[in-house]
């Protein structure tokens, strides 16, 4: 090894390998360096795609780079393109090289390359709900609440509270089940749990749709009209699950905006593609004959409505003109 | 002592019997010649698609049959056809000249005499034995012999009960009394020896009436329908109005149930046991006309349903929560596209008995009976605690307002009795 090469290092360099988890990050000090997957390299790399002796990097006289692929299996690739050997000038500020050996993503960078902002947990507005533990236990209590409530209203006979617990079960396993899922992702991608978050977001899952449910069926005597619901439940479809990931992602994730959104449309695809079939389904059956008459069928034991109560024959008298209008056009 | 008389019953029994059974086989040597199937035949391929059976009567070209015998034609005269076929195997085509929808009945002329007419007679005495005639089931021609058991005075057709086996096919063939006379046309059948027979009556009215015109064909027979129909919804509506109502408690409310003599009414309360913490009280009550028009339509139905419901073990939200799911009219509406419209339906919150209702009505038109319409009412009390009441009325073919003017009338014959 030429120990006078390592005295013209143009500037502090870096080889960050992207790995799971946390990145490895190399100072280069010293020149030549060789990367590979066999022990007595400078750098190892135990990716199995990657060859024992597969890159070397090294100095020329200039003061130049110079990266030399050395694997004949799976080969080296800089910026994307194949690599065989290429020399780059490093002594003035350059963009970070992106290198891959083999399936492996490295970047090569100077060590004064400006790293990101810290990313500082934002637990404000409406993120607390899913990064404060309180929040978390609120939550849940709140929508196991409201589905043992829903029992109570959905049955017409009298029951022990028993009864009433053991059909809450199936929200208490379908909740944990969502909570184990997002918080084990979690633990893989970020090395810790985030069980309390993953809670809210699962118990978010569950009561936003039920309480948007309520709420349309509440407009809808309000109105005397089903568009409310509908809408909402449209609206609600596609947006929530989408949405809840999003907010997840950003928060605990700490991911910038476009990433975060990759992830919770991915995550969301399968449901999204669910509903859509299902809102194909229901606006063909909306256009078939149906016998059936259509019409606002809600009660509310609040009776609070905007239409008021008329005597039989103003009533009577409106119908029989919206009626015969109606009928003369089609 | 008791045997003898026994034997004696017997042997008077078995006596009649016999004098039936002679009668019978004497009389089917008589009306053989006047008595054909009727088909209706599709045109595009020949072949039968319904069968019935028609006599001839005031003329040896005139045919009379039942409405639904020769509905397909009427409803589409260019797919089908009408033909006779005699006993002997003779066959030939049938015009149709004039129908009576509300009594099922159908005058159709041949090209030439086909026969001597039958004669027809007043319905006999309860308990006389009447002979019906007929082609059951593409079989062959058969007599049923059977019991006048009179007319069903509770019942709008006014058709004659007989008490012997019609089956598909005798549709439209006559039922003759001891002398050979038609007394009535064999029109539908409730299985187990109840049968219903047209009473010749009706059938002397439209005959009547062609005699005027030398039974020439009726002009726009399918407007002349129509015309039927129409007259006969406002009829039925207008005398509905008229009636003295009996009332019932249903609840905390007396309403009208029976309306009219041709309705009747039903308890539809269920169990205790079914309803867990609601009390339920119900009434249902409907006419039993069922006007023929085709394969998949009748109308001239109208059917109404009063349900009480409260609950004093309930919270309120979780009582509405029930009585909202039955805010569901148990009225099965089906229909087919090619009749009737879509429902058009209007809701909105009126006062009845001081008590306040969601109200809806709905509509929808036939297509080609036009100025009927299916009408359903729903309407459910609100703004009580722990206390619901659910009416429901559906009328089939009717006129939209006569129908209008009959459900402000009931409404407003709601009372309130706390």
């Amino acid at each position: 090894m030429d120990v006078l090469k390592s005295t013209h290092v143009p500037s502090d360099l870096i080889l960050e390998v992207q790995a799971r988890g946390l990145n490895q990050y190399h100072r280069l000090e010293r020149f030549p360096v060789r990367v590979g997957r066999a022990l007595d390299n400078d750098i190892i790399i135990s990716d199995p795609t990657v060859s024992p002796y597969h890159l070397l990097i090294d100095l020329d006289d200039e003061g130049s780079l110079i990266l030399r692929n050395l694997s004949k299996e799976n080969g080296s690739r800089l910026n994307y393109y194949p690599l065989k050997e290429a020399r780059i000038n490093f002594s003035r500020p350059i963009k970070p090289l992106a290198l891959r050996l083999g399936g492996r993503r490295l970047t090569l960078m100077r060590a004064d390359t400006p790293v990101e902002q810290t990313a500082v947990r934002k637990c404000r507005g409406l993120y607390r709900l899913l990064c404060e533990p309180v929040w978390s236990v609120v939550l849940v209590i709140a929508m196991l609440l409201a589905f043992l409530y829903e029992n109570y209203l959905d049955t017409i006979f009298a029951k022990d509270a028993v009864y009433y617990f053991g059909n809450l079960m199936p929200y208490v396993m379908g909740s944990l089940a969502i909570t184990l899922v997002v918080a084990g992702i979690s633990r893989l991608s970020l090395q810790r749990w985030e069980v309390g978050a993953a809670a809210s977001l699962a118990s978010l899952l569950l009561l936003i749709p039920h309480s948007l449910g309520q709420l349309g069926h509440w407009l809808n005597y309000l109105v005397t009209a089903d568009w409310p619901l509908d809408y909402i439940l449209l609206v609600s479809n596609f947006l929530l699950v989408p949405l809840l990931l999003y907010a997840y992602i950003r928060l605990i994730h700490h991911a910038s905006f476009f990433p975060a959104l990759g992830v919770a449309l991915l995550f969301s695809a399968p449901i999204i593609v669910y509903q859509a079939s299902e809102l194909a389904d229901n606006l063909t059956l909306k256009k078939e004959f149906s016998g059936e008459a259509k019409f606002n069928r809600t009660l509310s034991s609040g009776d609070f409505r905007l239409k008021p109560t008329q005597s039989i024959d103003d009533y009577l008298k409106e119908m029989q003109q919206s009626l015969n209008a109606e009928s003369s056009e089609s | 002592m008791y045997r003898l008389v026994l034997l004696c019953c017997l042997l008077a029994a078995s006596g009649w019997l016999f004098a039936a059974e002679n009668r019978s086989s004497s009389l089917y040597s008589e009306v053989e010649k006047s008595i054909f199937q009727v088909r209706v035949v599709n045109k595009k391929t020949g072949n039968k698609s319904t069968i019935g059976s028609g006599f001839i009567v005031a003329r040896p070209t005139i045919l009379a049959t039942n409405y639904h015998v020769i509905s397909a034609y009427a409803n589409d005269p260019e797919t089908y056809a009408i033909d006779y076929f005699s006993t002997n195997g003779d066959t030939g085509h049938l015009q149709l000249i004039d129908v009576d929808v509300l009594h099922d009945l159908a005058i159709l002329k041949a090209e030439a005499p086909l026969g001597r007419p039958l004669q027809t007679a007043r319905v006999p005495e309860k308990g006389a034995v009447l002979y019906a005639f007929g082609n059951p089931l593409d079989l062959g021609f058969s007599i049923v012999t059977g019991t006048n058991n009179g007319l069903m005075t509770g019942s709008e057709d006014n058709n004659i009960l007989f008490s012997g086996s019609l089956n598909s096919g005798m549709s439209g063939g006559p039922a003759l009394n001891q002398d050979g006379k038609v007394v009535g046309i064999n029109v539908a059948t409730a299985g187990n020896d109840v049968s219903f027979l047209v009473l010749v009556e009706y059938l002397n009215i439209m005959l009547e009436r062609l005699k005027l015109s030398e039974f020439q064909p009726v002009q726009d027979l399918f407007g002349n329908i129509i015309r039927q129909l129409h007259e006969h919804s406002v009829e039925m509506l207008d005398d509905l109005q008229t009636n003295e109502w009996q009332k019932t408690q249903i609840g905390k409310f007396a309403v009208p149930t029976r309306l009219g003599q041709y309705i009747s009414c039903w308890d539809g309360s269920s169990d205790a046991e079914e309803r867990g913490l609601v009390n339920v009280v119900s009434a249902n009550c409907a006419n039993d006309l069922d006007i023929y028009l085709g394969e998949k339509l009748s109308i001239g139905a109208i059917r109404y349903q009063y349900t009480w419901y409260d609950s004093q073990k309930m919270i309120s939200p979780r009582f509405y929560r029930m009585y909202e799911l039955e805010n569901n009219s148990g009225l099965g509406t089906v229909g087919n596209k090619d009749e009737v419209s879509k429902f058009n339906c209007h809701t909105g919150f009126t006062q009845v008995a001081s008590k306040d209702f969601k109200l809806t009505v709905c509509r929808r038109d036939y297509l080609r009976y036009s100025g009927l319409s299916d009408v359903l009412v729903t309407g459910a009390m609100v703004g009580e605690k722990q206390q619901g009441f659910i009416f429901d009325l559906y009328l089939t073919g009717t006129d939209f307002n006569n129908a209008t003017k009959l459900l402000k009338k009931i409404l407003e014959n709601f009372e309130w009795t706390s």
